[in-house]
């Protein structure tokens, strides 16, 4: 149980500002010494103090030493991002006995000293934005926060390596699990694969007893051929909605006796599972260890579904296991935590027609090629076994302009199995691997590398240019790149490994539990390093191949890891709830609902003339508190006084022309801190104040700020963190809002050149670009007179 | 096997020598330092096996700024400008604009191309009198007279077979003047 702890209140508060260099980081550009002379200055400040690395435990000391001997009641901690370092200043003041919500944080690391050049005007900006917390702490208040019981269940989605693993050990661990898998059975990639690289393990003999094990653990329920289509609730009570499409087998009465199959008309439907290099009947069992062990019927080419008659398999079946009046359904189911493994698709490798991909036969795919292991390894065309045999890597990989970015990493290592395999098959055979650079870094990799080698595969540097069919043979053209000269052999099979990409539909999965795509496709993680399946809301993760390209150890490693976080999560049985939510001023509240109306949460009621805030479903947005007209709504932790008094603080900066960038906090405020991360610049004109949604700031906050001596305005917004609004119609609240307050200011005669906007997503943090636009806009715009201050400021005083 | 047989020395290396090809490459040129050796244009090239560098050995010579090399190759005047490399390489970098860029610096500095500059500037004089290639008369232009006089019989040969003209049509030169008339003014418009 944590403690929160008494609080000293007296009339006027003590505050101690903290300011910390980061090792340089920030002492390099900000002068410290200079912020804590001007801070100790500020009203109310009792004690000023700097520290080398304020987040160690001589920094934390320090702190909680000052808060005993100064009977500090505020604290203000001028260092990194509050996304870095707040727990770790909240514990510490909470061990002084301190309300968490009594301390401020102030960036002036990823907002200040690492987005600036200008040494001088960082330290004065670094100054104004302390100075702009101290004011708000003068106005901060002790809360408590709320708990909610959690649902000790998860979903994982994706029954692949990685779903699997992370299903078996969260199943271990007592936990219920839906394992919901688009396809007819589990088994994912891995069920393809011939051996494993590099000890080389029969793939399916290693998978399939865990599938096994799945299907029989109490503690899971598999769920095929469905899709999360709706994900409502909150952290650790997701309220998800599966559409699950029709088996049409009755997986209960099916005995896999395939009866059904033999009576099948329709025996030529291609065949996903032998990677389209055979054919299946239309009703069929997706491969031998399918777990459910039940056929399944394709609609798409059924004679009964395409034609409207047939049923002969129904007439074989002497259990009567099929049903062709299913229906697709949709089911809805509780759970505390989800887990993506979505897994990853081959990249169709014919755009890049120079390699002549479906033009013969004997040009296949990498994962073809694991089929062809595991049918004899005889070549698609004349069923012959292939002497020599091209493995081109980099098909799609690491071209920017010609398939994907990235390196999919573990292709190497695919083409030096499948190699080796090919030689072990036929002693006789003839591998080449063109490369462009061998990446075997991994456990025993280079080893088994070098035991490619030893076996007489031989390796040429060098990117194929092209690939052309030449009669009963391929022909191949490369330059040797370590020689310098133009290559030119033909060869019987050539096998592509094609770059590997997202699975179908991970961006759309992801935007249901709030995980943004990388600029590759892949889901992005919280934090790249110490957050590496964490999505952005709590209780969700990701594993696997899902975020990015890799091998079945790791892949298993991430399930593990995700399973463990999503444990760790659920396993209090409770979870902590902000308590930043609005309240509402009941003497001036006349139940006019303009607020109700607007809550994009629905937590607003209307209840005996008054409007009332459901705490659990308010989300404390603050859109609600522009909108009253009696300013009867007010939000906890951005109370209107603190927000007016940090408008106030930092607008006495000197760094003028001053921009005040209203930042929303989940995703603008992040990116901003990322666009420090990059070391990007911007002018030290623009001043970051956070907000829970830029709609929480009106016109009376804009004129508030003129008021106050602020050149120009910029509302940062989420592209896509509406709380439940659509995209589309988040944005154009979004844009209705600021040209509202646009069209107000100028009739003070401010021009509408001064208020800006802009919406970001992670990946798109480059697009606070517009900083620099936004200080060249307001320098160039009409001027504003003491008269037009003087005038906002009475109207405002009225 | 490798036709590079040289060996570079400091004296011979131009520190500014990519920086001014990016520079007149403009937008393209940025992508010049993504170049990472896959050799995907070498193996595309039609020509490369005539070349004394293949083009991915001239993007590696303009990475280490060995201008001198660069300019003195031959690769720069066998482009075939069938763009292969340009169309192929991964990074997207357009190789066919990197040589013709190498053609005209070669050509701006009295130390490289000489030859090659007075086969050009034959080449052109003859086409814009004729409104298409004469070889007779370009020949005659481009060779020392010894080597005309020795291959007089040659010559002669191929005449008898209709392989060559001494006096080529000239129809539609007219028009060829008209293009050579615009393209010196809009020379002259961007000096």
């Amino acid at each position: 149980m944590r403690r929160v702890g008494v609080i000293y209140m007296s009339n006027e508060p003590r505050i101690g500002v903290f300011i910390c260099h980061c090792g340089g980081n920030i002492s390099n550009v900000v002068d410290v010494e200079k912020v804590r002379e001007a801070a100790s200055k500020m009203p109310g400040v009792v004690i000023a103090e700097t520290n080398q690395y304020m987040c160690s435990k001589m920094g934390l000391d320090l702190i909680k030493d000052a808060v005993r001997k100064y009977r500090l009641d505020r604290v203000v901690e001028a260092a990194c991002t509050p996304r870095m370092h707040l727990t770790t200043f909240r514990r510490a003041v909470v061990e002084a006995e301190l309300n968490p919500y009594l301390l401020e944080m102030v960036n002036i690391r990823e907002q200040c000293s690492w987005v600036h050049t200008d040494k001088e005007a960082a330290t004065e900006k670094a100054i104004a934005i302390v100075r702009g917390a101290v004011m708000r702490a003068h106005h901060l208040e002790p809360l408590q926060p709320e708990y909610m019981p959690v649902e000790r269940s998860v979903m994982v989605v994706g029954g692949g390596v990685s779903g699997i693993f992370a299903s078996l050990e969260l199943a271990n661990k007592g936990y219920q699990v839906y394992l919901v898998e688009r396809k007819p059975s589990i088994g994912g990639r891995m069920m393809q694969l011939s051996k494993t690289f590099p000890t080389l393990d029969c793939s399916t003999c290693i998978l399939a007893p865990r599938m096994v094990e799945v299907a029989q653990h109490p503690n899971i329920k598999i769920i095929t051929l469905a899709e999360p289509v709706k994900v409502s609730g909150s952290a650790g009570n997701y309220e998800v909605t599966l559409r699950i499409k029709p088996r049409y087998v009755d997986v209960s009465n099916c005995t896999s006796c395939d009866e059904c199959a033999k009576k099948c008309p329709m025996k030529r439907v291609p065949n996903e599972y032998e990677a389209g290099l055979a054919y299946k009947t239309a009703i069929y069992l997706p491969f031998p260890q399918a777990i459910p062990q039940a056929y399944v019927i394709d609609p798409e080419h059924c004679l009964f579904f395409q034609k409207g008659t047939c049923k002969l398999c129904a007439m074989a079946c002497s259990r009567g296991a099929i049903n062709f009046d299913e229906k697709e359904r949709f089911e809805t189911i509780k759970v505390g935590a989800i887990i993506l493994a979505t897994g990853i698709d081959i990249w169709d490798p014919s755009p890049l027609k120079e390699y002549s991909y479906g033009l013969h036969p004997d040009i296949v795919t990498n994962l073809q090629f694991e089929r062809l292991l595991l049918s004899g390894m005889l070549r698609p065309s004349d069923k012959k076994v292939p002497k020599k045999v091209a493995f081109i890597l980099c098909v799609g990989s690491r071209s920017p302009e010609r398939g994907q970015p990235y390196c999919s990493k573990i292709c190497c290592m695919i083409a030096l199995k499948q190699a080796f395999l090919l030689k072990e098959f036929h002693a006789e055979s003839e591998p080449w691997i063109f490369y462009t650079d061998m990446r075997a870094a991994g456990k025993g990799y280079e080893e088994f590398y070098t035991r490619c080698r030893e076996h007489g595969i031989k390796f040429v540097r060098g990117r194929v240019a092209e690939v052309k069919p030449n009669g009963g043979s391929i022909t191949l053209r490369v330059e040797d790149t370590l020689l310098g000269v133009q290559i030119e052999e033909n060869f019987d099979l050539v096998v592509l490994s094609t770059a590997l990409v997202p699975s179908a539909g991970t961006k759309e999965v992801g935007q249901l539990v709030g995980m943004d795509t990388g600029p590759d496709g892949f889901l992005l993680e919280k934090h790249y390093k110490l957050e590496p399946v964490d999505g952005a809301w709590t209780g969700v993760y990701a594993a696997g191949c899902a975020l990015g390209p890799k091998d079945v150890r790791e892949s298993v490693l991430e399930a593990m890891s995700a399973a463990s976080r999503a444990s760790t999560f659920l396993g209090g049985g409770r979870i902590e709830v902000s308590p930043e939510k609005a309240f509402v001023l009941k003497d001036l509240c006349d139940g006019c609902g303009v607020c109700a109306q607007l809550c994009p949460k629905n937590a607003i009621v209307i209840s005996e003339g008054k409007a009332v805030v459901n705490p659990v479903s308010c989300v404390g947005c603050g859109i609600c508190l522009p909108a009253c007209p009696r300013q009867a709504l007010d939000l906890k932790h951005n109370t209107e006084k603190q927000l007016l008094a940090t408008i106030y603080g930092v607008c006495q900066s000197n760094v003028k022309p001053l921009i005040i960038a209203f930042t929303e906090k989940v995703v603008g405020y992040r990116a901003a801190d990322m666009y420090g991360l990059d070391r990007r610049k911007y002018p030290p004109n623009i001043v970051i104040i956070e907000v829970p949604t830029t709609r929480r700031v009106g016109l009376r906050h804009v004129l508030h700020a003129f008021a106050a001596g602020a050149d120009g305005v910029v509302f940062v917004e989420a592209e896509d963190n509406w709380y439940g609004l659509s995209k589309e119609e988040g944005l154009r609240q979004f844009r209705n809002h600021v040209s509202q307050i646009q069209r107000e200011l100028r009739k003070y005669g401010v021009d509408a050149a001064r208020i800006m906007a802009v919406a970001v997503t992670l990946p798109q943090y480059y697009k606070l670009e517009i900083f620099d636009t936004v200080v060249n806009r307001v320098k160039g715009a009409k001027p504003i007179t003491d008269e037009i201050r003087a005038r906002i400021k009475e109207v405002l005083s009225a | 096997m490798s036709p590079v047989t040289h060996k570079i020395t400091p004296e011979m290396i131009d520190p500014t020598f990519e920086a001014t090809l990016k520079k007149r490459l403009g937008e393209k040129g940025k992508k010049i330092p993504l170049c990472f050796q896959c050799g995907v244009c070498s193996g595309s090239c039609p020509v490369a096996f005539a070349m004394d560098f293949t083009p991915r050995q001239i993007m590696e010579l303009i990475k280490l700024g060995v201008k001198d090399l660069v300019l003195s190759s031959s690769t720069i005047w066998l482009c075939a400008a069938c763009y292969s490399c340009s169309v192929r390489c991964p990074q997207g970098i357009d190789l066919k604009q990197v040589m013709d860029t190498l053609k005209e610096m070669a050509l701006e500095d009295p130390k490289y191309g000489k030859a090659e500059k007075a086969f050009y500037e034959k080449f052109i004089e003859v086409v814009r009198r004729n409104g298409r290639v004469d070889e007779v008369a370009l020949y005659v232009k481009v060779m020392p007279k010894s080597a005309v006089m020795r291959n007089l019989g040659f010559g002669l040969k191929l005449y008898q077979k209709g392989k060559i003209k001494l006096s080529p049509s000239k129809s539609s030169a007219d028009q060829v003047a008209k293009i050579f008339e615009k393209v010196l003014a809009t020379e002259v418009q961007k000096q």
